[in-house]
């Protein structure tokens, strides 16, 4: 008999809410992390004695409110704000823009640019709010069955609610929508906006793990989606969400083991997951495994080939990771201001055509020297990150490639840190001489350190095809072609992002099977 | 009083002949007039220079539709294709390059020399594309299906669209909407490993879009490679003999020989509309055409902004026809030679120069041309497709002479001297293309007697393709089935009563197919609109 009912592979948020969700169900649970700290890509680390970061993400908006209640996270110290962050969009003449939770407000900030584009903001958030509701339904539960040849009564009732939901919208909604989904960001955000720096901020979002340039087609579904999705964010950032999630894991009796880097993933005589062999050489027995990994890690450096369903290995292969997104934090020995204010959160990109010239070298395994960046200050709401009076500058740099032709070296990241550092002077001038502390990640580091493959923060890009389906078709509802092995991860529906969505979907899924 | 038509139609290309065979045969009086002194519009032949038949912009005809000549009898009045039984890609390094020909073994040989792996691939793909390909038919012989209806007709349409993918099995349906969404390059990788190979198969996807093969939304369009229907020959390409106007001088003899009239040199100023019903058309000398419904074959752009006109158009069909986006991204060169643009001295005979010939070394190559188009310049290294009809079909030149046709890829619509300058820029664009085959031909220049630039700019004020858009419109999925050209409008019908459509601008989209003529003409005699 084994000693566990699960192991979960991973302690980032998504292994983290798994577990706890499994254990609240009484259910014996071992959480096992290759890193010593816990938390993964949500954990806040030291990168320069005395600074620190709440996580390599900033952005916490996305994370599923109905989670937080159901694992009684406000108990363990967490608060929620019923609002995103504002977020200040750079322009590099000097202007910059807020973008505030409440459409109203950014209309009136926009307004002081330009009339057109807070008209056009207003009507842009209007449609959102429209479409939330079949986003958010989409998003919220795990994807529906469209396995055609299979369909049971139960999939279709599913699927025809979904339907309905999207004829609720009404014909001219409906319409709309399908005609924006497809379409690049750039002629969606052109067709009403008129500044370029306002588009550029708005864009953004849409491109974070994609690999794509705003005039890649189907980038509008990514902007809707976060758009939606985004409702409310964590106090403190991903790190607070962590300290949380693992006092009400321990509360509910998860047993964490830090330092544990899984081997291989334990078959049984029948083929089914029956537990983990840790670097070193020890077993841990389960009844079932839960991998929060991504599932290229998963299936091919957890598996032997051979042990794996015919084709299975093929269809993993498939999943398209590329990573574009490296790190780069700043110590900083002041307080800094970005366009000549205290911001916390703020995004770069000057203009489409800017932002898809940053992406067009990445299809040639090139870096440019102008890249975007999104952000975050977190010394602005919490001074206790850095020294008083100095700052912690966490940025994440965007249209960098993970298969960089020139290999990521000690030199090409020195040069990668010395643009980003330019790119930001012209926002804050000065800047380069007050610091005095950086750490550069490149993609092949988030590969490393997090064990994200080949650098993608989400564990798989969002595109259309690796959506509902995500990872692939026969692993699409967290559960896989291997007995007892089920994904919990970001790499699962809905996707990246500090959601904690795959990972309680997942333990719902792991709970309905036993 | 003039007579009284059934029909007009405005725009004689092979849709609007199509079309008007299709009312003709059915024993209505059709009136089909052409602005220009050709017919065929886009699918023209002229002999610009004495003695050289050029295809002037069309020049591979793949996709027409096999029921159409069928049912419009076309083969007896003249529609007769030659085959292309090969797909040449060159090399600059004096490689002899890959041919893949109509032999798949043939074919699998020559991949051999650059990849193993992908010779092995290549039957397997073409499987399965194949496979997609019958689906995809499906798809583009019906009218699309209208989602925002619930009228039981049109639900049943949309279920029977569904069924089409049952068979699938889930593995076989994501690859469907990977091939669906992706982009071409990412869609070969899944397969293939040589460049050689993937520079021209990626291509297919991109041809006449304002897209790079690195595009999401690229890959659907190489299925377009799978659907030919000559024969079942490979890739199933072929040329029109007498040149692309071939194919829309036999739908014109077949329209005659069912009654229709035809009249060239017309130049329709607008449609007379009254009350909200389209009446007729006016001409630009003033004179007035009654008839009971008019078809336009002219693009979206064009049939609601001129022929209807904004002051006939409620507000919100204003703002989405113009949404409705038509960036060209092409130009044609063509040119009268001396003697053979021989591209590969290394292989005997010809044989391998007779079908197309394709200057795209590689991926990136061609993806870098586009990253120059984006932001508003002629590429300097462009995509070339050329194909010597010649070669196969000697009247189009005199003895021991050549044409060679040149689609050419990027020539923005929109560059950033501003369009209507590219007259200007003409030389300077044939000069690139020129000294692109030149890496391929050295002796190109001596072999040039006559050279003709078709920009995107000619595109638009001789052919009527507003922004030299070959498509009548751009081919991305949301100006596709339901939605082209704009959602509520898409069955060939618009908000004025009695005036239909039929170009490249409606479901299922541009290449010399004749579905939008034909479908159009079939819906207008469901409904006994006439």
């Amino acid at each position: 008999m084994s000693k566990y009912d699960v192991i979960v592979i991973g302690g980032g948020h998504n292994g983290l809410t798994t577990a706890t969700i499994l254990a609240k169900s009484g259910k014996k649970v071992l959480v096992v992390e290759k890193r010593k700290i816990l938390g993964g890509i949500a954990a806040g680390e030291e990168f320069h004695p005395g600074y620190f970061t709440t996580g390599l993400l900033h952005d916490t908006s996305g994370v599923r409110a109905d989670v937080i209640k159901s694992l009684q996270l406000e108990k363990h110290g967490l608060k929620l704000e019923n609002k995103r962050s504002d977020v200040v969009l750079l322009s590099k003449d000097g202007r910059s823009v807020t973008i505030k939770a409440d459409a109203d407000a950014t209309a009136g900030e926009l307004r002081k640019i330009s009339e057109q584009d807070a008209e056009a903001y207003k009507a842009y958030q209007e449609f959102s709010r429209k479409i939330s509701k079949v986003i958010n339904d989409l998003m919220d539960n795990p994807p529906p069955n469209v396995d055609v040849e299979n369909l049971t009564m139960a999939s279709l009732v599913v699927l025809a609610k979904k339907g309905m939901l999207l004829k609720g919208l009404g014909n001219k909604t409906m319409m709309e929508l399908l005609k924006v989904a497809p379409m690049c960001v750039a002629d969606f955000l052109n067709e009403k906006f008129k500044t370029d720096f306002v588009k550029a901020g708005i864009a953004s979002p849409a491109l974070y793990g994609s690999y794509a340039g705003p005039w890649s087609a189907y980038s509008t579904i990514n902007l809707l989606l976060w758009e939606c999705a985004s409702r409310s964010c964590v106090k403190g950032g991903p790190q607070a969400l962590i300290s949380a999630l693992q006092k009400a894991a321990t509360q509910a009796g998860v047993e964490i083991r830090t330092g544990a880097e899984v081997e291989k993933i334990v078959l049984d005589e029948a083929g089914a997951a029956r537990g983990v062999r840790l670097k070193g050489g020890e077993e841990i027995s389960a009844m079932k495994v839960a991998a929060s990994c991504t599932p290229k890690e998963t299936f091919l450096n957890l598996f032997d080939t051979f042990e794996l369903e015919y084709e299975l290995d093929y269809w993993i292969e498939k999943i398209r990771s590329r990573g574009t997104t490296a790190k780069v934090n700043l110590a900083v020995n002041k307080k800094v201001e970005l366009n000549g204010q205290a911001v916390e959160f703020a995004r770069t990109g000057n203009s489409l055509d800017e932002m898809e010239k940053a992406f067009d070298p990445v299809k040639y395994k090139e870096v440019t020297n102008s890249p975007f960046l999104d952000i975050h200050i977190p010394t602005v709401s919490n001074p206790a990150l850095a020294p008083e009076g100095h700052s912690v500058v966490s940025v994440l740099v965007h249209q960098i490639p993970y298969d960089f032709k020139g290999g990521w070296t000690v030199e090409t990241k020195k040069k990668l840190g010395e643009d980003v550092l330019k790119t930001l002077e012209i926002y804050s001038s000065g800047l380069s001489q007050a610091v005095a502390g950086m750490e550069v990640l490149s993609p092949a580091d988030l590969e490393d350190r997090y064990t994200l493959t080949h650098g993608h923060i989400y564990h798989g890009e969002h595109f259309v095809d690796q959506l509902i389906t995500r990872p692939v078709p026969s692993c699409a509802h967290y559960t896989t072609p291997v007995s007892g092995l089920y994904l919990c991860g970001s790499g699962s529906h809905p996707g990246g992002g500090i959601t904690c969505a795959p990972g309680s979907m997942a333990a719902a899924a792991i709970l309905k099977s036993s | 009083m003039s007579k009284k038509y059934d029909a007009i139609i405005i725009g004689g290309g092979h849709n609007g002949l199509i079309n008007a065979a299709y009312l003709a045969k059915a024993g209505k009086s059709v009136l089909v007039l052409e602005k220009r002194h050709v017919l065929g519009g886009a699918a023209v032949s002229e002999e610009i220079y004495p003695g050289f038949t050029f295809s002037v912009a069309s020049y591979v005809v793949s996709l027409f539709r096999p029921h159409i000549i069928r049912e419009l009898n076309l083969a007896e009045h003249g529609y007769s294709i030659i085959p292309m039984d090969a797909s040449f890609q060159p090399l600059p390094d004096g490689d002899i390059g890959l041919c893949r020909w109509g032999d798949a073994s043939r074919s699998r040989r020559e991949i051999a020399r650059f990849s193993k792996k992908d010779s092995e691939v290549y039957g397997e793909f073409s499987k399965i594309m194949t496979h997609m390909a019958k689906l995809a038919k499906q798809v583009i012989d019906h009218p699309a299906p209208d989602v925002a209806s619930i009228n039981p007709k049109e639900l049943a349409a949309l279920l029977r669209m569904g069924k089409v993918f049952k068979n699938l099995g889930p593995e076989l349906l994501q690859m469907n909407t990977k091939l669906l969404t992706m982009s071409s390059a990412d869609f070969l990788d899944l397969w293939f490993e040589s460049e050689v190979l993937k520079g021209p198969m990626s291509v297919s996807g991109i041809i006449g879009t304002f897209l790079g093969v690195r595009s999401p939304g690229t890959a659907y369009v190489l299925l377009h490679h799978y659907m030919g229907e000559l024969d079942g020959a490979f890739r199933s390409w072929g040329f029109s003999k007498g040149g692309t106007g071939g194919v829309s001088m036999a739908c014109a003899n077949a329209a005659r020989s069912f009654g229709a009239e035809i009249r060239t040199n017309v130049d329709v100023s607008c449609v007379k509309i009254k009350n909200g019903k389209a009446t007729g058309v006016v001409l630009a000398n003033g004179d007035e055409i009654e008839s009971k419904i008019v078809v336009s074959n002219l693009d979206p752009n064009r049939t609601y902004l001129k022929m209807i006109g904004e002051n006939n158009l409620s507000p919100e069909v204003t703002s989405e026809i113009k949404r409705f986006k038509l960036r060209g991204s092409s130009g044609k060169v063509n040119f009268a030679l001396s003697g053979v643009p021989n591209f590969c001295r290394k292989r005997e005979g010809l044989e391998f120069m007779k079908g197309d010939i394709a200057i795209v070394p590689n991926v990136d190559y061609v993806e870098k041309a586009y990253d120059q188009a984006k932001y508003g310049e002629f590429s300097e290294r462009p995509y070339i497709n050329i194909v010597v009809p010649s070669l196969t079909d000697p009247t189009l030149a005199p003895p021991g002479k050549h044409v060679m046709s040149c689609f050419v890829q990027y020539a923005p619509f929109n560059i950033k001297e501003g369009a209507e300058n590219w007259p200007k820029l003409a030389d300077k664009f044939g000069d690139a293309v020129q000294n692109t085959i030149k890496e391929y031909v050295p002796d190109i220049d001596s072999l040039v007697e006559h050279r003709q630039v078709v920009t995107p700019w000619d595109l638009q004020e001789r052919f009527g393709l507003t922004e030299g858009n070959i498509f009548q419109g751009e081919l991305t999925l949301e100006q596709l089935l339901f939605q082209r050209p704009i959602s509520g409008y898409a069955k060939y019908k618009t908000p004025i009563d009695n005036l239909w459509m039929s170009g490249s601008g409606t479901h299922p989209g541009g290449g010399i197919m004749g579905s939008g003529g034909e479908l159009s003409a079939k819906s207008i005699l469901n409904e006994k609109a006439i």
